[in-house]
């Protein structure tokens, strides 16, 4: 049974009687501080084992902790950041989430460390979709998990910038996303957030998968290696996608069930295509996306796909440089109305530069064939 | 006995660490950190020769905390040993005598690669900065490495790495600035300069990209040409590249594409080829045996000053396309055309 505390550990880790002695005769080197709870410099509070946080404050890890309990860090605090030092949050499970957040947690940040192991690193549920929970995940490692890394639910804002994410969903197949978040439907305001600047490699699911209609949220300059599912999957709207590489000669590229996606300056070099574009649900079928400057070389193995399939309404489809597609380098389906494309590099592509099965799509211009 | 062992297990560290701020150990003289953790200086190390930190465990943090390490003799300042990964290294200074390498990993490309991250490093004065044998991932962020006698950044690769390299300077390479065998490469708002001592090696490139996928943004890359070397600002052996907003100035060539489905679009370059006839070309497409360079697309560049043609297609390049670029003072044409079926999409100036 957890037991909150007000200031720091609950507990201290075992410490084995070796190494007890050697902390004893380590003393003088301050490494004794190590099994204690205190205050480090500058008022932060240090932490040496599972927590519970019920305090705004500035926490920060001592040591390493090495923990089979769910979750090993609880935050039930609005004001907090917990700072890793550059130390590890081990599970040494296939269950239990390293870092949860409660709902309604107001300007919460975890940074700076690694996390392993469990099924998940960092987590908030919340069923309440009018939650105020801010959240800024910077600066970590995370890595062997069960299921999917950071799973992040009806958060006001969130943001996940400069994280590297390895081998998630160990679990099975497609067992795990990288990054997963999910905005409230009916949420009374919409959630904004980045994703900036991480780097995901052997995710066995979807690499950043986001649900629900967004007020504002940046997909930017990310890396995705070794994705198994999809690199992502967007399902409602508000997103800007750009300049991220997308690379590795296995999974799909990007799927959208999603309106005012804005996906620019993309680089797809691996995936079997770059985006397959349907409606967001409403009628008639929107899409209303913006897909720009991107530039795809599929995998040489693929067959049967086109590089850029889209089955919703009014887009633009501009500036993109499409090469060695075994399909068709733009598709539009039946469904797909009133799409415009200008100015895209369409050559070699085995199954011909447009297939137009659609009504109302026009070629503006400026497409080299 | 379990005593006893624990204490001397420990021996090799207290000679070198101790316990700092927050749980972090402290380094204070040349050593081997041999288990996970989060370490600090505080103090500078400087050797006369050999490695001078070895780091044999994965998952570590080295915080140089202002420090630097330096050297007067040859050897790694940094060295990871083999086989071990997830490191980051940041805020100090690595500091040589143009024979020592800053930082060095993988005896071989066949060496387990390595993540690594460093960010706020100065390092200045070595032969390599990083020399990298076996690369998965590797992010360099707002470091500057100076003075390299040979590449700055040297990264080889048998798998498929990634990563990033933003915000950062690679000046003074003598040879290359920066040599990637990596595919998914981000290199973003960095200043790059080569500056060949001359007679030494025949092409000096700013950045060479060898892997396919990858985004060159918002760089700015320079060279001081020196005859008879010759010097390239980015050279393209990947395909699929997304180069953008780069400035590049005083190259023998801007920009050479060995490589397929590249987009070069924005670029402004100028002053190519002051260093010899055989050279002098805003972008030259220019295939590789078995690489046809083909099927480019090559837009709304200013090319300026070139010695010789904004655009160059060496023959057999095939099915590229150019529009919207605007091309001043080519000393021999705008675009000179060997190969077959690249094609003027209108626009050009």
């Amino acid at each position: 049974m957890r037991q909150p505390v007000r200031i720091a550990a609950r507990r201290a880790p075992r410490v084995p009687a070796p190494m007890r002695i050697a902390v004893l005769v380590l003393a003088p080197l301050g490494i004794a501080s190590l099994a204690t709870d205190a205050l480090a410099d500058e008022s932060r509070t240090m932490l040496i084992g599972p927590t519970t946080i019920i305090q705004p404050g500035h926490y920060v890890l001592a040591a390493d902790i090495e923990a089979a309990v769910d979750p090993v860090i609880l935050i039930q605090s609005d004001l907090v950041t917990l700072d890793l030092n550059g130390h590890a949050i081990r599970i040494p499970a296939t269950t239990g989430v390293a870092v949860t957040i409660q709902e309604n947690a107001r300007s919460i940040r975890i940074r700076n460390g690694r996390i392993s192991g469990g099924s998940s690193a960092v987590r908030h549920l919340a069923s309440n979709p009018a939650s105020e929970t801010t959240v800024v995940l910077e600066d970590l490692e995370i890595t062997d998990l069960q299921g999917a890394a950071i799973l992040i639910q009806n958060a006001r804002s969130v943001d996940v910038l400069r994280c590297a994410i390895r081998r998630t969903g160990q679990i099975g197949l497609f067992g795990g996303e990288g990054i997963s978040l999910v905005a409230a439907p009916g949420g009374q305001v919409p959630p904004t957030g980045r994703v900036e600047y991480n780097d995901l490699r052997e995710i066995n699911g979807v690499g950043i998968a986001i649900s629900g209609t967004f007020a504002s949220l940046q997909v930017r300059r990310n890396t995705l290696v070794e994705i198994q599912d999809y690199r992502m999957t967007i399902a409602g709207g508000g997103v800007r996608v750009e300049g991220n590489t997308f690379i590795g000669n296995n999974g799909l590229g990007l799927f959208l069930n999603a309106s005012g996606v804005d996906l620019v300056d993309n680089v797809f070099n691996g995936p079997c295509f770059m985006a397959q574009i349907y409606p967001d649900g409403s009628t008639p079928p929107l899409g209303s996306n913006r897909i720009t400057g991107n530039v795809l070389i599929p995998n040489p193995a693929c067959s049967g796909f086109d590089a850029l399939g889209v089955f919703s309404s009014r887009n633009l489809i501009e500036n993109n440089q499409i090469r060695g597609s075994a399909g068709c380098a733009l598709r539009f389906g039946p469904a797909a109305t009133s799409n415009s494309y200008r100015g895209n590099m369409l050559r070699m592509n085995a199954g011909g530069a447009v297939c137009n099965s659609g009504t109302g799509n026009t070629d503006d211009g400026s497409n080299i064939y | 006995m379990r005593c006893l062992l624990a204490i001397v297990a420990l021996l090799p560290l207290l000679s070198g660490t101790a316990a700092a701020d927050e749980g972090r150990t402290a380094i204070f003289q040349p050593g081997t950190i041999d288990r996970p953790g989060s370490y600090v200086l505080n103090r500078d190390i400087v050797v006369a020769g050999g490695d001078a930190i070895v780091i044999r465990a994965s998952q570590v943090d080295l915080d140089l905390n202002g420090y630097a390490i330096r050297s007067t003799g040859g050897g790694a300042l940094i060295q990871i040993a083999d086989g071990f990964s997830s490191i980051r290294i940041r805020n100090g200074r690595l500091l040589g005598n143009d024979e020592v390498v800053a930082i060095a990993y993988g005896s071989s490309e066949q060496a387990p690669p390595i993540t690594l991250r460093l960010e706020d490093l100065e390092v200045d004065g070595n032969l390599f900065g990083v020399f990298l044998g076996s690369a998965a991932v590797l992010d360099i962020t707002s470091c500057d490495i100076l003075r390299c006698a040979d590449t700055c950044v040297l990264s080889f690769s048998a798998v498929e790495p990634t990563g990033r390299i933003v915000d950062s300077r690679f000046a003074q390479a003598q040879y290359n600035g920066l040599h990637l065998v990596q595919g998914g490469m981000e290199l973003r708002g960095n200043i790059i300069s080569t500056e060949p001592q001359s007679y030494q090696r025949d092409q000096r490139v700013g950045a060479r990209i060898i892997g396919h996928g990858g985004i060159l943004d918002g760089n700015l890359v320079a060279s001081i040409d020196q005859p008879p070397d010759r010097t390239a600002g980015v050279e393209l052996f990947a395909s699929g590249i997304l180069m953008t907003n780069n400035v590049l100035d005083r190259h023998s060539t801007g920009v050479i594409v060995h490589s397929n489905g590249n987009r070069i679009a924005g670029n402004v370059i100028r002053r190519s080829g002051f260093n010899g006839v055989d050279d002098g070309n805003g972008i030259d497409v220019w295939n590789l045996p078995g690489d046809p360079a083909a099927g480019n697309l090559i837009e709304v560049n200013l090319i300026d000053e070139s010695l010789q043609c904004a655009l160059n297609f060496s023959p057999p390049s095939a099915d590229n396309a150019f529009r919207g670029n605007m091309r001043f003072a080519s000393g021999v044409a705008p675009v000179c055309d060997g190969g077959n079926g690249n094609t003027d999409a209108g626009g050009n100036l």
